[in-house]
């Protein structure tokens, strides 16, 4: 099997479980035959893009769920953005796209990959300096930030809020795989570019929409025992 | 205690934070003396019946997750409710499993809070059952697909990172692997319903694109 097939089937089963043996499956007409359960997981393990077989708790599927968790945090945020008609939709379905590829990039362990999975999974440093433009496009329609704003200003502001927070989780895990040196370390400027890119159109959002954005205040003297 | 008081109280407890001491309070009368918050699980840690220190946050998250999805789904009339539901009880159940490490459990311990693997069973028959009303798949669908799809996408990729917690558990025997299984098989269901969600709403799901090549410094 390619490794164009191979990383189709396996990021695709690796994000939502589908097998490999299903690649022959999805030309399939008889969707009867079609099973999306293999039982290959059953035992714990998967297998990552360059075919080895490791414990689902390793770093590398850690790192991957939450690159899914966060392209369906997206996909959620993205919803209450299109009831709300916002501008920057496309723009995320980009991202979630950009976090494919992100997940290929991390499945495939730059120091175990031949050149040429690395070249067909190399995540390039254009699609952070795109993300940047999209920031200061859209910042330069927000007033100047003055105070410490919580979590708030709408569904669509608050579900980017917890996109943005499941972003940050994802860097974190990502951050020592790119120090071991099995992730582009493009993979961990794009997710730490990408958090700011969210702040940004949460605070957009909450604008656009007309809603209040929660300030954050320091809390009164309190007497204990009162 | 009886074991059977202890698993509801606790297991309530690794779910909702409610103190094993709350079970005194469970028939008081009285609101203003019952406080949800006990302060034991402040750092981090909970006590369980064999004193063993389990996390549960993940279970408390899959659990809201859900409950959102199934609003959702509620809204827009779909058929899996129950199914659902009886998921929901699933996890219940679980989460005592995994609080009753199987190392250090009495046979009667192990018995009452075992996890059956006719569950795994039922989620494979509901999965085949949904499946048939689905076109085969031939694209990368990215999560999308309307509120219900995509918070059914957020739960299935909660179901994994909960059962890639419980991996460690399994591979020492403190959990049953029924339990990895059933988890393993609830992200398909839980992808598989995602999709029919859309389908049956008339939503279009978002497909993946390869990037287009950018030239830098453009």
């Amino acid at each position: 099997m390619s490794l164009k097939r191979i990383s189709f089937t396996t990021t695709y089963r690796l994000y939502t479980c589908v097998s490999i043996r299903c690649t022959h499956k999805f030309n399939s007409t008889d969707s009867q035959s079609f099973k999306i359960y293999t039982k290959t997981g059953d035992k714990g393990t998967s297998a990552t893009l360059l075919g080895d077989r490791r414990p689902k708790d390793d770093d590398i599927f850690n790192a991957l769920g939450n690159t899914d968790e966060l392209s369906s945090a997206i996909g959620l945020a993205k919803e209450f953005a299109e009831d709300n008609h916002h501008s920057f939709l496309n723009q995320l379905e980009e991202i979630q796209c950009a976090l494919q590829d992100i997940g290929s990039n991390i499945a495939a362990p730059r120091q175990l990959a031949t050149d040429n999975q690395l070249r067909s999974t190399e995540f390039e440093d254009s699609r952070v300096e795109l993300l940047e433009e999209w920031i200061d496009s859209h910042t330069a329609n927000l007033p100047p930030l003055k105070n410490f704003i919580l979590p708030s200003g709408g569904k669509t502001s608050s579900s980017l809020h917890i996109a943005r927070s499941i972003c940050r989780r994802a860097e974190r895990s990502i951050v020592p795989l790119v120090r071991e040196g099995n992730v582009d370390d493009t993979v961990g400027r794009y997710l730490n570019r990408l958090s700011d890119y969210l702040f940004t159109i949460a605070r957009l959002s909450a604008k656009n929409e007309g809603k209040t954005e929660t300030i954050y205040r320091r809390p009164r003297k309190r007497n204990s025992k009162t």
